[in-house]
């Protein structure tokens, strides 16, 4: 085990390497860069300083000497500034982390705590009123795009009946942390993306159990008169998990990477809200930075992932 | 299912009223706005002298030597109490307040606006309006390292300074209002100005002469400012200034509706809905940005006059103002809205389709090619008028289509002439030299902003010869020539001005907004905002 951990993260270099070349690449073929970003289109200024800026940033060399400059750097654990605000760009990113990781990895346990059960319950009473509803609630969840239903929540639960905030994580202005205050901002967005996971993983469950249903194997255990609840619980969901906790680990890089629309619409002040300004600033520090540190945490939950699959389904082994 | 029992009991707890919370502060003197939200906001940037936009907060603790009042009519003094310009229009003295503290408690002197001038100056700096300085005697020479100073700065004593330009330039005071926010010499003199631009100065501990100092910034939310007790023109009422960020201008006007925040730029179709609510002004004010076509002067196409005075008469722009507008725009000929600039015998190109038809035909126009209409614009309200311009081309035989690119995209493509038409808006005002870069012909890129490859002699005489004229008559006059060239050689295709709005929550009083480029250069009197009611 321990073995195959280490080959896996050695072979996972070459794949993060060749991420940033690809993001490098792509950042850079978008028209416009930083200081085109600068430049209002409405206001009169003339741009003889600009190619002085590029200059100065170090936008005028070669793609590939660009490249190398950024990998040396970032070798020694230096991603660089931000060409927008000058912040550190591992500094912004520092800061960032701990909002998403809390509002996603919120949404995630609520989507898994309340998606299973639901799941459960329309498989084993399949096409019940009861299953036909989650149908209805799956297919909101996964079609209503994030940013209106976001809007919406806003709309009624903070302007039409204001019981809680309308965006951001801690009161404005406020001096301190309060636990309680953080609750009250985290549960709008935290309830519009779990809705998403809740209808995701619901359906998910529903399918996998169904089919799971179907097998020898349960149809034994009912057979030797063991309690349904016991045959469900301990035979079928058991291998039914094994396509849910690929589905878990599909939504996980989330946690790490950020929510970009409901992050956006709720000013939260998180991985997705920094990216959008990262790519609309043309910023190639905080973008390339994002890059290298999304993609080895998404790699490494691949890892995790494919371990447990060990734990659920035994037959699966690593060498 | 007791899981899922439990969690619902959670939510239920949660979403109790706000009242059982402990840390909803004291809002009684604070003003929270949306400060940077809108055309002219520039979302945490703190450096004056890279921020486009913005300029509106910026101005909140940064100060400069004069400023426009609220209606652009005219300029006066703000860190500077009078000034006076030589004959020739090159020597400009300047007689500073000698009542004015920095931040810090120390005074501010002439010394600290000579070391703002030649900081603009540095190249390594990178500020982006250097170049607008360099008309000051000197300059070139200490850009090029020969000259440890500007010679044409002169220090007379702590509170006169004099500055001498190469030639007379009638717009200076315009640009000191626009670009000159003054930063204290003592604080930023030891560090070098490479390391400056990058510093972090500018978002940790700024010190300026505003009405407000800087309290702190909070990344993504918020920066917060506190009154100036010691401001020069009288401590501010509001204790409190936060300028709150969003990253989706929809969610800042149900901010402003939930009472979450008190100011906002809202977007032409929200007026209707915002100004039926009780507790909401709206407020509203020319954009000084005329919208207009640009066609690519270098595409063959459009050398016939024939078919720009064509592409005029397609469009009913009245019909676009009254119908998508509701009138809250208006009618433009030039790039001028000024009235002072604009001469009698303008054209009007009224909407004549036939005409527009009879015109194509004579030029021989190849109806078979579609062509690109490039906009920044993503407004809802734009989007329908690029839809009704479509529309109104299409019937004449002209078939365009809209793409809708972001501000970075835009300007790699616009100004290096990498586009055929395009919908856009220009600031024109509240000195016509503003134009100047857009339309000269010795502005085409990369020297300036003429990206549609402008060139017109009667349009580049009047732009040189009104920059140098100080008499108001004459001047005026040379600008009239600009707009009735344009109006006349039909180079670009003019079409309106527009309203711009903002919403404020009526417990603040005696506010002043105008929706002005990059947000400023006005005086917004800040100092005078009240808070008169409670939420």
């Amino acid at each position: 085990m321990g073995r195959y951990i280490v080959r896996r993260i050695l072979i996972s270099i070459p794949t993060v390497l060749g991420i940033t070349v690809v993001v490098f690449l792509l950042s850079n073929m978008i028209p416009g860069d930083p200081i085109d970003y600068m430049i209002p289109p409405e206001g009169g200024i003339a741009p003889e300083t600009l190619e002085r800026l590029r200059q100065a940033y170090g936008l005028d060399q070669p793609l590939p000497v660009r490249y190398a400059a950024w990998l040396k750097q970032a070798l020694t654990g230096n991603l660089g500034y931000r060409f927008k605000t000058h912040e550190p760009v591992l500094w912004a990113i520092a800061n960032r982390f701990p909002p998403t990781l809390l509002l996603i990895g919120t949404s995630l346990v609520i989507g898994t705590v309340v998606g299973i059960p639901l799941g459960m319950m329309a498989a084993v009473r399949q096409y019940s009123l009861l299953d036909h509803l989650m149908s209805v609630i799956a297919f909101l969840g996964v079609s209503l795009p994030a940013f209106f239903a976001g809007l919406l929540a806003i709309y009624f639960f903070s302007v039409k009946w204001p019981l809680f905030p309308s965006g951001g994580w801690q009161p404005t202005g406020a001096v301190g942390f309060h636990f309680l205050d953080l609750v009250r901002h985290l549960v709008l967005p935290a309830t519009v993306l779990a809705l998403i996971h809740i209808a995701t993983i619901l359906r998910y469950t529903r399918s996998s159990l169904l089919e799971v249903l179907e097998k020898e194997y349960v149809m034994t255990a009912r057979a030797k008169g063991l309690a349904e609840r016991y045959v469900i619980v301990r035979h079928a969901l058991k291998n039914a998990l094994l396509p849910i906790i690929t589905v878990i680990g599909l939504i996980m890089p989330t946690v790490i990477g950020g929510a970009v629309f409901t992050e956006s619409i709720f000013s939260w002040p998180g991985m997705g809200t920094l990216f959008v300004d990262a790519v609309v600033s043309r910023d190639y520090p905080l973008i390339m930075g994002m890059t290298l540190i999304i993609a080895i945490a998404v790699l490494l939950i691949n890892l995790a992932v494919d371990i447990a699959y060990g734990f659920v389904n035994p037959r699966i082994r690593y060498e | 299912m007791r899981v899922t029992a439990a969690l619902v009991v959670v939510l239920v707890a949660l979403s109790l009223p706000a009242a059982i919370v402990n840390a909803q502060f004291d809002r009684s003197n604070t003003m929270i706005g949306a400060f940077d939200v809108g055309p002219g906001g520039g979302p945490q940037i703190f450096n004056p002298f890279q921020a486009t936009g913005g300029h509106m907060w910026l101005a909140k603790y940064f100060s400069r030597l004069v400023v426009y009042d609220v209606d652009f009519t005219r300029v006066y003094g703000d860190l500077a109490r009078d000034w006076t310009v030589s004959e020739d229009g090159r020597t400009w003295t300047f007689y500073l307040r000698d009542d004015v503290k920095w931040h810090d408690g120390e005074p501010f002197t002439a010394d600290d606006v000579r070391f703002t001038l030649e900081l603009i100056l540095t190249p390594e700096f990178g500020a982006i309006y250097g170049s607008q300085y360099t008309i000051i005697e000197g300059a070139e020479e200490f850009q090029a390292g020969e000259a440890s100073r500007v010679s044409g700065i002169e220090v007379v004593d702590d509170y006169t300074l004099r500055i001498r330009t190469k030639e007379a330039f009638a717009s200076f005071l315009d640009t000191l209002a626009w670009t000159l926010f003054i930063v204290p010499e003592h604080k930023l003199a030891g560090i070098p100005p490479a390391e400056l631009m990058q510093s972090d100065w500018w978002r940790t501990e700024p010190v300026g002469t505003g009405p407000f100092k800087w309290s702190r910034y909070v990344p993504d939310q918020y920066v917060e400012l506190v009154r100036n007790e010691e401001y020069y023109r009288g401590a501010p009422k509001i204790a409190r200034l936060i300028n709150r960020y969003f990253a989706d201008d929809a969610a800042a006007v149900l901010a402003l509706e939930s009472g979450d925040i008190d100011f906002t730029y809202i977007n032409a179709d929200e007026v209707a809905r915002l100004a039926n609510r009780p507790n909401i002004q709206v407020i509203e004010g020319p954009s000084q940005v005329t919208n207009y076509i640009a066609l690519n002067l270098r595409d063959p196409r459009f050398a016939d006059e024939r078919v720009r005075q064509a592409i005029y008469h397609a469009i009913d722009r009245h019909a676009i103002v009254e119908t998508l507008y509701q009138g809250a725009a208006e009618v433009v000929h030039s790039i001028f809205q000024n009235p002072i600039y604009l001469p009698d015998d303008l054209m009007e190109y009224e909407y004549d389709p036939e005409k527009a038809r009879r015109l194509l035909a004579e030029a021989g126009w190849n109806s078979s090619e579609p062509l690109e209409l490039l906009t920044y614009y993503t407004d809802p309200l734009s989007q329908d008028v690029l839809a009704a311009i479509q529309g109104y081309l299409a019937e004449v035989g002209i078939f365009v289509e809209p793409r809708v690119v972001d501000v970075p995209t835009y300007n790699a493509t616009f100004y290096r002439g990498d586009f055929t038409l395009s919908y856009r808006g220009l600031g024109s005002g509240p000195d016509p030299d503003t134009v100047r870069p857009t339309y000269h012909s010795a502005m085409v890129h990369p020297q300036g902003l003429n990206g549609p490859g402008y060139n017109s002699p009667a349009v580049d005489e009047g732009l040189d010869m009104g920059r140098t004229t100080f008499d108001q008559e004459k001047r005026r006059r040379w600008y009239q020539q600009v707009a009735r060239a344009q109006n006349h050689e039909a180079l670009d295709i003019y079409m309106w001005a527009s309203t711009r709005y903002a919403a404020l929550n009526k417990r603040i009083a005696n506010f002043v907004w105008t929706p002005a480029p990059a947000g400023s250069r006005y005086d917004d009197e800040a100092e005078k905002w009240e808070i008169v009611a409670g939420l």
